[in-house]
């Protein structure tokens, strides 16, 4: 009998769960935040709209990757914090390896410039 | 901005919008405060839109696992149960009840009239016979192929004492008898039984005791049994009337016992069942007598009627000198079928043609409801894309569906008692053991299953055109408009040719039905009907013993009645054209005698007093009128009418021709000399063109029951207290009955086809504008949805007539086609109708064309107005 993994979950990990959770690697962040750390990052290409990163948010809550933190300043009361969990950490770097596993085998195929990405 | 964020958060399921509202709120005003800094108005637009898609696309994906989530749990409810499909079909019936008004209306019409004809349908014609084993039951009468008739003392006795295939053997006939009773003196109805007619039918009694064997004996004291009804209104419900003496017929009956209320169809509508006299035959005949019989259990029909045929084949040589017809015999008959073989053909006709308007209505029911649901595509859509799966959707709207059967159904119901109580008011005169119709279980379960047969048939239509629309996606803004998707459109034009495909044999039968009866209007009564009134007298033997009373009355009450001021003439008949003859006879030719074996020609024979041919104005063709000296005298002589003559004598003349009565046979039988040829008068119904009448001089015999025929010069209804008077100075103590113009005796012989005509010509115009308001529907939507083609057409110099030909040739493509299969529907359902033609054929043209023109213009005209405001378009508006 095969266990399922939490990460191979029936939603499975999708590219904005794994922003999401690589914008968190930093620290404690809000939605907003979490948004801008994505924008930067992928220089613009990635722009979230609300609703794909709030249900992302609520995917990795429910499935215990991410978690809600109480808010320290009472300015904005229903700003919310995220935090990685482990298990977050741990499905964020297992992703990350699959995704350089990945980069390794299509530079060894000659895709992609050596120097490059 | 915000009202439409908080719109689209509301597309979210609750527990989500609870926990990241305020969150996504607070991002998206964030974001567009920065947003507008750095691209200003349009970067905010641009914003909006995409952040307006992606919480609709996320609002469908949360309500989707959120579906799961509920599935997965095991014991939780699947949600939009039953319970509040019904809740939300309730409330879509509030949102636009002027459709829900159209829709329950038209069911419960549908439904009402089909549950009203079906509960008759049930009580007349399948529910057994309220009697204790009803199976067993039959009738036995004369049959002699392809006439039936009653039975001769001789076959009753014969019967009676022979058989061995049945437990009881009763037998009875009826007439009007005479009640007296100090100042009260009143025509009742009698059926005359033998000893075991109550225990044959197995019917018990209110009071006192049935007959018993004997009682029914040559010499046996005069006993009666009476109904419940007339206890009540004649004997006061005198509770020790058993042993009192009632007067029938200015003779003494002992009343022996009283029947309950309720009885059985063989009893029902008779007041008085004196103990018939059995003597001894002297001849086989008349026939008057019909046996009732209940069939042993070890008996089949077939074996008890086999046994019947062997005591006929017994009897016949013993009986042969007055009875010389080999091919008669006796035939067992059901009871039920006796009772109610006649009304089945009117009853199954009603029945098709309720259900054809039951059927047109659901169609156009299913076609409004076709057309609901593509103006509520978008909710639908929404619905889907809320998480509604297909088989929910689909529930939903079958829900909806059966709701508003299930209300078209109840109304249909109410509306059912109100149609079963006028149909027991109105048509108790042609059908039998309406009485016994009530809307009972049976009645109910039918409702509901037509009730739910309804709601599928209309309501699955909508449910699978409904699915092609989720595919795509069809969330499109409130303003643009919603387009029928091809499958709808396909099946709103299908719906409005079945329409016409069922209208049409309608049509079709109420046209054969409207022709048969203007054809039966038209006939030729043979006499001239205006200004004379007829009343039925009867003498009684206990005060008027000997022909020569009976003359002597006749002819005082004719003088009295003549000598009235403003009375032209009057005259004496058994009979009353155009349909009572109740005395018909087998007869013999000199000339040409009837084989031995074969049956003779039999003909209504109609007695007349002398001034009969001259107070109806009838014409004489040949020889003579009867006269005042043919009533005396030995030799017989009758006058016949033209088709007696044309029938027997072709093309000869029958003054002077001699025949033999009624089964006498050898040289000592008397010969009838017929003296003259009449003018036809119709006595055996409008529309039987089949036999001859022989008249015979009325006073030979003892006439007891005759009828008066008055002339007058004025109004003849007015007389009629006078004539009583008159009567009632000669015996005040018998009644006069049946008082009748001529006229109304015309009216009364068409009322029968023309209430059969009426009732379908009322279904058939009823679905027809059911239909038409179908097509009308499809065209004006036809119309609305090309609104800007016919613009541009009318603006590129298109003709509005010729827009306005082309929307109408379009509706009447759909007719035509509908039509073409009514035709054919038409034809095939013509022998339900065939019976009760006159002078029609089934597949009369005339009426197939008469049925097309009529059912072509009202559609036409139901297509004219959205032609005509598509040949309005404003071809400006229309592009804007």
């Amino acid at each position: 009998m095969v266990r399922v993994r939490r990460s191979q979950a029936r939603e499975g990990l999708t590219p904005v769960m794994f922003q999401i959770l690589l914008a968190l690697t930093d620290g404690d962040s809000h939605g907003y935040a979490i948004m801008k750390s994505i924008e930067e990052r992928t220089g613009g290409d990635m722009e979230l709209g609300a609703g794909t990163l709030y249900r992302s948010l609520k995917q990795l809550m429910d499935q215990d990757f991410i978690a809600e933190v109480k808010p320290r300043t009472v300015v904005h009361r229903q700003r919310r914090s995220y935090r990685l969990t482990p298990a977050g950490r741990k499905l964020a770097r297992r992703e990350a390896e699959k995704l350089a596993g990945l980069v390794e085998w299509a530079r060894s195929a000659d895709l992609l410039d050596p120097h490059g990405a | 901005m915000r009202r439409l964020l908080r719109a689209l958060l509301r597309l979210f399921p609750r527990s989500f919008r609870g926990r990241y509202g305020e969150q996504i709120e607070d991002f998206l005003a964030e974001r567009t405060a920065e947003v507008r800094r750095r691209d200003g108005v349009m970067g905010v637009a641009r914003l909006w839109l995409v952040n307006a898609g992606d919480l609709v696309r996320a609002a469908v994906a949360e309500h989707r696992i959120e579906r799961r989530r509920r599935h997965r749990v095991p014991t939780g409810r699947a949600p939009g149960g039953t319970g509040r499909d019904l809740r939300y079909a309730a409330r879509m019936m509030r949102r636009d009840p002027g459709f829900a008004l159209v829709v329950i209306g038209t069911l419960a019409l549908g439904i009402g009239s089909t549950t009203a004809v079906f509960s008759v349908v049930r009580g007349v014609l399948l529910q057994p016979l309220p009697y204790p084993e009803p199976d067993r039951l039959g009738i036995i009468r004369t049959s002699n192929p392809p006439n039936m008739f009653p039975l001769s003392l001789v076959d009753v006795l014969a019967i009676e004492t022979q058989q061995t295939a049945f437990d009881h053997v009763a037998a009875f006939f009826s007439r009007g008898v005479t009640f007296n009773d100090n100042d009260i003196a009143d025509r009742v109805a009698a059926r005359y039984v033998t000893a075991d007619f109550f225990s044959t039918l197995g019917e018990p009694m209110a009071l006192g005791r049935g007959f018993a064997p004997g009682d029914d004996a040559v010499g046996a004291p005069r006993t009666v049994v009476v109904s419940h009804g007339f206890w009540r209104r004649y004997l006061a419900a005198d509770p020790n009337v058993v042993g009192r003496s009632v007067r029938l017929d200015g003779d003494e009956h002992t009343v022996i016992g009283v029947l309950p209320p309720e009885t059985g169809p063989l009893e029902r509508d008779f007041d008085v069942f004196p103990i018939a006299d059995l003597p001894e035959p002297t001849r086989k005949g008349p026939f008057y007598w019909t046996a009732v019989v209940h069939r042993s259990p070890e008996w089949t029909a077939e074996a008890a009627q086999e046994q019947l045929h062997q005591i006929n084949d017994r009897i016949f040589p013993i009986w042969q000198a007055s009875w010389q017809q080999a091919s008669a015999t006796w035939a067992l008959q059901d009871l039920r079928e006796y009772l109610v073989g006649r009304t089945r053909g009117t009853l199954v006709l009603l029945l098709c043609a309720v259900t054809f308007v039951l059927l047109v209505g659901c169609t156009n029911v299913a076609n409004l409801m076709l057309a609901r649901a593509t103006d509520r595509t978008n909710e639908i859509a929404i619905r889907a894309a809320m998480g509604a799966t297909r088989s929910q959707l689909s529930r939903q709207l079958l829900t909806e569906a059966l709701l508003f059967a299930a209300l078209g159904g109840g109304v249909g119901l109410l509306l059912a008692e109100g149609g079963v109580r006028a149909l027991r008011a109105l048509g108790s005169e042609y059908i039998p053991r309406l009485n016994e119709v009530a809307l009972n279980g049976g009645v109910l379960l039918f409702t509901l299953g037509i009730t739910v047969a309804a709601g599928l048939l209309f309501g699955v239509a909508p449910a699978v055109t409904s699915q092609a629309h989720l595919i795509g996606g069809n969330l499109t803004s409130g303003t643009t408009r919603v387009t029928e998707s091809r499958g709808r459109r396909a099946a709103r034009r299908a719906f409005v040719v079945l329409q016409f495909a069922l209208t049409f044999p309608l049509l079709f039968g109420a046209g054969l039905l409207l022709r048969s009866f203007a054809e039966l209007e038209g006939v030729d009564p043979g006499f001239d009907a205006s200004n004379v009134v007829t009343l039925r007298y009867s003498l009684p033997t206990a005060q008027y013993p000997e022909r020569e009373d009976i003359n002597r009355f006749w002819d005082q009450a004719a003088e009295r009645i003549g000598s009235i001021p403003g009375v032209l003439s009057v005259a004496l008949s058994d009979s009353r054209p155009p349909r009572e003859s109740p005395d018909w006879n087998n007869f013999d030719l000199e000339d040409t005698p009837t084989p031995p074996g074969a049956a003779q020609p039999v003909s209504p024979w109609v007695t007349v007093s002398p001034e009969f041919f001259a107070t109806l104005r009838v014409p004489l063709l040949r020889g003579r009128f009867l006269g005042q000296a043919d009533r005396e005298g030995a030799a017989e002589h009758v006058v016949v009418d033209e088709l007696w003559q044309e029938h027997h004598f072709p093309g000869g003349d029958a003054v002077g021709k001699r025949f033999l009565e009624g089964g006498c046979t050898g040289d000592a039988c008397p010969r009838v000399t017929v003296v003259g040829v009449v003018g036809i008068v119709k006595f055996a119904g409008l529309d039987n063109s089949e036999v001859g009448v022989i008249y015979y001089p009325a006073g030979r015999g003892p006439n007891r029951t005759m009828h008066f025929f008055v002339r007058a010069a004025g109004d003849p209804a007015a007389l009629v207290p006078q004539i009583r008077a008159e009567l009632r100075a000669l015996d005040p103590t018998l009644p006069v009955t049946a008082v009748a113009t001529a006229r109304d005796l015309m009216g009364a012989a068409l009322q029968q086809p023309r209430y059969l005509a009426t009732v379908v010509a009322l279904f058939a115009v009823t679905a027809l504008l059911v239909a038409a308001v179908g097509i009308y529907g499809v065209m004006s939507y036809f119309v609305q949805r090309h609104w800007r083609d016919i613009g541009i057409r009318i603006a590129l110099g298109g003709a509005p007539q010729r827009v306005f030909g082309s929307v109408v040739g379009q509706g009447m493509t759909l007719v035509a086609i509908g039509s073409a299969a009514g035709v054919a529907a038409s034809l095939a359902l013509s022998r339900l109708v065939a019976g009760f033609l006159f002078e029609v054929s089934p597949a009369d043209p005339m009426a197939l064309a008469a049925a097309a023109a009529f059912l072509g213009s009202i559609a036409a005209v139901a297509c004219c107005a959205p032609a005509y405001r598509a040949s309005r378009v404003d071809p400006v508006a229309a592009l804007k």
